[in-house]
């Protein structure tokens, strides 16, 4: 019964969500929850672009400086493998334009970390992983839909900075390989999100 | 215990009073709904059922969001490529409000839960979404609704995608929980 009084309380509670946001002294504090979809464009010649899904959180900074944390866990099936990237990082976003339009396009930059396993399909046992770390960078936009809701639209490359692993076919066996050192070969990442401001950390009453 | 719950009926009921879905007002409005999903199997020649439910959550007039829950029920012949596939999902709306009739079309993002017939492991696959459809408002409190849902998301087995068609049509149940 406590757990169905807390059920009616919480639909009672959420309708502050479609009350408007009261930014006090600028859009610096502000916190927002979004989810992710990245499509990611592997450079290797015989694995398949991932289509992976994430959660994210920003915390604004100030006017021009904004930040993200996020989460994304990327799988692509290739004829043979099956490949699952999980990436965990923040990026440093800035506004060049002072107006908050319609449009707010921004550069941003970053780093995160990369696990990655790789999987034969045929025999799920043959496998390799690594971790690594990688640094983002890139362009993109939000597009303000109402005072609390926004949709960005990102593109960034993405490079590691460990070790990468690869999947070759030979004699009709699948062998997997790692290649140690930094390499540009990374992957090109689009990303689209939803995200709704919460709150306004920085307001005093 | 009894007195209670009629008490908080009592204050959401409060809540909508003021609100008129027979006007395009939405905002704040919480929906939910369950239903059967016929489904067509886009790459392969396989229809499928699914039993899903969703709640809708308009943070205004013409934007909401949406969490849904989706199960596999059985193939409807005896050609079967799944043997289970749970996906949640959640996602955003755009509404266009026209007194009681609601169009909208969501964009939705989730993961499935799958696990092929041919195959014993189950696999956790990212999907995308697009949901076109139509709700009613018959009252303050119900809306008829019929959706259109197509589901991308790639063959946890080998290259190649798993896209499927969904329609349903039904019975929402609906309130408001903005203070007005």
């Amino acid at each position: 019964m406590n757990k169905l009084l807390l059920v009616l309380f919480s639909v009672v509670s959420i309708g502050t969500w479609a009350q408007p946001l009261n930014l006090k002294g600028g859009p610096g504090g502000t916190f927002s929850l979004g989810q992710r979809t990245t499509l990611s464009a592997f450079n290797h010649g015989n694995e398949r672009s991932a289509l992976g899904i994430g959660g994210q959180f920003r915390l604004r900074l100030s006017d021009h400086i904004n930040t993200e944390w996020f989460a994304d866990y990327l799988p692509a099936t290739n004829d043979y493998t099956r490949r699952a990237d999980y990436h965990i990082g923040w990026s440093v976003m800035y506004y060049p334009l002072k107006n908050e339009g319609f449009m707010m396009p921004y550069v941003l930059a970053g780093h995160c970390f990369d696990y990655t396993k790789h999987v034969d399909l045929s025999n799920r046992s043959n496998s390799i992983d690594r971790w690594s770390s990688a640094v983002q960078a890139g362009i993109g936009t939000h597009f303000r839909l109402t005072d609390r809701f926004d949709l960005s639209l990102s593109s960034q490359y993405m490079i590691h900075l460990g070790t990468e692993v690869h999947s070759h076919i030979i004699g009709g066996d699948v062998v997997f390989d790692e290649h140690k050192g930094g390499s540009v070969e990374g992957h090109l990442l689009f990303t689209l999100s939803l995200n709704y401001k919460i709150v306004d950390l920085w307001s005093r009453d | 215990m009894v007195t209670r719950l009629i008490l908080l009926f009592s204050c959401l009921a409060f809540t909508v009073s003021a609100q008129q879905p027979q006007e395009g007002q939405r905002n704040g409005m919480l929906q939910g709904t369950a239903s059967l999903y016929p489904a067509w199997m886009l790459n392969r020649n396989v229809q499928n059922n699914y039993v899903a439910g969703h709640l809708n959550y308009f943070v205004h007039d013409k934007y909401s969001f949406r969490g849904e829950i989706m199960s596999y029920i059985d193939a409807q012949g005896d050609a079967k490529y799944l043997s289970s596939h749970t996906q949640l999902q959640a996602g955003f709306g755009r509404h266009f409000p026209i007194k009681r009739w609601n169009p909208y079309v969501y964009y939705m993002m989730g993961l499935a839960r799958v696990r092929l017939h041919s195959q014993t492991g189950t696999d956790l696959q990212p999907t995308i979404g697009l949901i076109g459809g139509t709700q009613f408002h018959a009252s303050r409190f119900f809306y008829f609704f019929a959706e259109a849902n197509y589901q991308h998301m790639q063959d946890p087995s080998k290259a190649g995608n798993l896209d499927q068609l969904y329609v349903t049509a039904g019975l929402g149940f609906q309130l408001s929980t903005k203070r007005q």
